[in-house]
């Protein structure tokens, strides 16, 4: 939450990492405990994922793979959303709040735009999809992610499930 | 030159160099109840542009 209000003269990307790690019972995402997600501006002479690697190394979490899943406006200005997967942590920083990520739906746009809103739960459905093929297609991705191979199988890409089951 | 703070509990401070040391420093002992230095604060922010007429 920011108490000072965006001006549309301040010329910068954000960047929005969504740490998340693996269970016995699924996927669990990290959260700051004063935001729905953590975000900060884009230092222009970083690389994005450095950035977002090193903002998870400051929680105390090791990052394990980094990778931009999703782009959206928001008053004007550019975020660019990272899932960034850590190693399960045997301690939790203070700041950081521990939530399951349920399934849900894809936020759907039309063919000339995009979703009028994105929740956060959308965006890491999104991103599992990817990563379930990236793990099969990707030898780094599936290297970095041997332990949720079982996981992201069950994040199987079904693009005509939005269309509902056949009539009859 | 505007200036962002991010705090690792998500909270977002934005403005001039004045600005972020007071709502930080507020932020910081308000909700954590530690106090922050100048120096600190500012050493973990971000330049994200230049002050204009908007007066922000």
């Amino acid at each position: 939450m920011a108490n000072v209000a965006w001006s549309r003269e301040l010329v910068t990307q954000s960047l929005e990492p969504l740490f998340v790690y693996l269970s016995d019972e699924g996927a669990r995402n990290l959260r700051p405990i004063h935001a729905a997600t953590l975000r900060f501006g884009w230092p222009p002479d970083q690389h994005p994922g450095d950035v977002v690697a090193n903002a998870a190394r400051r929680y105390g979490l090791t990052p394990l793979l980094v990778h931009s899943t999703s782009w959206r406006l928001e008053a004007g200005h550019v975020i660019l959303t990272y899932v960034v997967v850590v190693r399960r942590p045997v301690a939790l920083n203070e700041n950081l709040a521990d939530e399951h990520v349920p399934r849900t739906d894809l936020a759907r746009g039309d063919a000339m735009s995009a979703p009028q809103e994105i929740g956060v739960a959308q965006v890491l459905e999104h991103a599992f999809r990817h990563l379930s093929w990236l793990v099969k297609d990707d030898d780094a991705v599936r290297l970095a992610l041997p332990d949720w191979m079982a996981f992201l199988g069950t994040y199987v890409a079904e693009p005509f499930q939005a269309f509902g089951a056949p009539a009859g | 030159m505007l200036k962002e703070v991010t705090c690792l509990c998500g909270w977002v401070a934005r403005g001039t160099d004045d600005d972020v040391v007071e709502q930080l420093t507020i932020h910081a002992w308000d909700d954590h109840g530690v106090r922050k230095t100048r120096e600190e604060i500012l050493a973990n922010a971000t330049p994200i542009g230049t002050a204009d007429a908007s007066g922000v």
